[in-house]
């Protein structure tokens, strides 16, 4: 579909001759761990015909790593879908989605948790904004379970978790929150605070108690750990590669005490240890009747076919 | 702490209900009498209201089993307005009740709940819309009233300050939506009763938008949307009458009240 002059424009990054270079100039950075690979066919008109196991793979258009503590965002055209892969396997990317052609319409918490009787996200599961459409669906899960109702790190939280930190002190290994970073990267689409509305953390889950109390979930994710999420309508999407706001405290130095959030006051500053993350922008075709997110629930087959309306009414998706 | 029977026998305590998970009742010591404003929204109409600091509003559900939609502002800064993410994170709990601190997407606190007879509120189930209501519905269910249709409005009848992007996650005062350890979400029979309340102080000046839910679809309402009454107390009037008010949460101060190192 093409995009309106005035919408934000996707990234077009030339593509990796070869994959392996991608791998190789990553790894000679010393790096995340070098993450499984997916099968790749040797050209690029193979791939787009040739698919694996693990969620239909195809040769990407886009590879990009995220550094932990790091933003992305972009504009993901529908009939393409995007690959996050956690290299470490303890990342946690917090991701918000918003139609490129309105941002006014956006990813709803709300509508996508009632409307499909779920307080984490898995294969099947579908993004749906406030206007009833899907705008993402996740057709591929490695970990089982994303969280939508986490939200982000602010600065007051971060700062009582890490200590104090500046530019001028620490340069780019100061810490950002996922607050403060989302919110620029929209900016640069030439949105605002308001704009920031909800997120998924990919690779987390919270757990609930009978009595609502929220734990989460250690050791949920692994290297290597995918999940593919499919453009409906074309999307743009940001995101931040860096702690879950629930997380204790992150990986402690050698020779400090862990802390939770409640006792930072009392305890040396937890080192600020983000993980990187892998993104493939890949074609992918659009759900078919059987596609496993239509035949979840009537609730998704109604959400996708009012996207399919939204594309044929025109003149943008 | 100690439980007690629903009702209340102990005024002015934080109490956990025995019968209800997680549920956390306190009764108000404020009195209608005292209060500087008295009003009543029918069903499937809406309210903006600005409360100073220190200003209390209760908001009481008459006849029963009501679904009161609700979102808060910093009255100054409509750019800072109640994060459900921030305050479940915050408070270490999906659902509000009695001493919860509501925050803001930086986690400064907007409102905290100094009364409440219900013990247990949703906020991570949103708002109704006509174009959710075709989701979940179906297509027959597009052409009827929602609580997005009524946040809209009130934001246009108030200068459009509020509009659609500043319709962020909401509570469901008295919506009971347990979760359960699988990971499912549920709507079930309201906990809510004839002349349940809940009760919130402004931490700092904000606006409240409530939609009294027009929803006929799910049993949120009992089918049956009723009128919901909001009470306001002045600050003075507040603090004199309800002095055991729970403080808000620790860590959630507004700005300028810690040291600012970044």
């Amino acid at each position: 579909m093409p995009v309106s002059p005035d919408s934000p424009t996707p990234e077009r990054v030339p593509r990796a001759s070869s994959p392996s270079d991608a791998v190789s100039s990553r790894d000679a950075r010393g790096g995340a761990p070098t993450p499984e690979r997916v099968p790749r066919a040797s050209s690029p008109s193979d791939a787009v015909s040739s698919r694996d196991a693990r969620g239909g793979a195809r040769t990407p258009l886009h590879t990009a790593e995220v550094p932990g503590g790091w933003t992305w965002s972009g504009v993901l055209r529908r009939s393409t879908a995007l690959r996050v892969t956690d290299l470490s396997g303890s990342g946690n990317v917090a991701l918000t989605a918003l139609r490129a052609a309105d941002t006014a319409e956006r990813y709803c918490m709300g509508d996508t948790l009632k409307q499909q009787f779920t307080s984490r996200l898995s294969t099947g599961h579908a993004l749906f904004s406030d206007m009833g459409r899907v705008l993402l669906s996740i057709v591929h899960d490695d970990v089982g379970g994303h969280d939508p109702f986490g939200g982000l790190g602010d600065d007051r939280l971060l700062r009582a978790r890490y200590g104090a930190t500046t530019y001028q002190d620490d340069r780019n290994a100061r810490w950002r929150s996922g607050r403060e970073a989302l919110e620029t990267e929209l900016a640069k689409h030439g949105l605002g605070r308001r704009d920031l509305g909800d997120v998924v953390n990919l690779f987390s889950v919270v757990d609930v108690a009978a009595d609502g109390a929220t734990v989460l979930r250690a050791g949920h994710s692994r290297p290597g750990a995918q999940v593919l999420l499919r453009a409906e309508l074309d999307v743009l999407i940001a995101l931040y590669a860096g702690p879950h706001p629930h997380a204790p405290a992150g990986a402690a130095e050698p020779g400090s005490a862990a802390a939770g959030p409640g006792d930072a006051d009392d305890t040396a500053p937890i080192a600020w240890a983000p993980q990187p993350v892998r993104l493939d922008v890949e074609p992918i075709d659009p759900p078919g009747p059987d596609d496993v997110v239509r035949t979840l629930r009537p609730e998704n087959a109604r959400g996708l076919a009012a996207g399919e309306l939204a594309v044929l009414l025109g003149p943008v998706g | 702490m100690s439980t007690t029977e629903h009702p209340l026998s102990t005024a002015g305590d934080l109490v956990d209900l025995s019968d209800v998970p997680g549920a956390r009742v306190r009764e108000s010591a404020l009195t209608a009498d005292t209060a500087r404003a008295d009003d009543v929204v029918p069903a499937g109409d809406g309210r903006l209201v600005r409360l100073e600091a220190g200003e209390r509003l209760r908001i009481v559900d008459l006849a029963g089993n009501q679904a009161a939609d609700t979102l808060f502002y910093a009255a100054d800064d409509v750019g800072a307005r109640y994060s459900a993410a921030a305050t479940i994170r915050s408070e270490g709990n999906v659902y509000l009740r009695a001493g919860s601190t509501l925050v803001d997407q930086d986690g400064v606190a907007l409102v905290t709940i100094t009364g409440d007879t219900c013990g247990r509120h949703d906020t991570l189930g949103g708002a109704c819309s006509q174009e959710s209501n075709v989701v979940r519905y179906g297509e027959h269910t597009r052409h009827m009233h929602a609580c997005r249709n009524t946040f809209l409005r009130v934001g246009l009848e108030h200068g459009e300050v509020l509009q659609k992007r500043d319709l962020a996650a909401n509570v469901n005062f008295f919506m009971n939506v347990p979760l359960t350890p699988e990971g499912g979400l549920t709507f079930e029979d309201g906990i809510s009763a004839v002349d349940a309340y809940v009760e919130v102080r402004a931490e700092r000046a904000v606006l409240v938008l409530l939609s009294n839910c027009p929803q006929l679809n799910n049993p949120c309402n009992g089918y049956d949307p009723t009128p919901v009454r909001l009470l306001t107390w002045d600050a003075a009037t507040a603090a004199a009458g309800d002095p055991g008010a729970p403080a808000a949460r620790a860590g959630t101060e507004p700005e300028g009240s810690e040291e600012s190192e970044r």
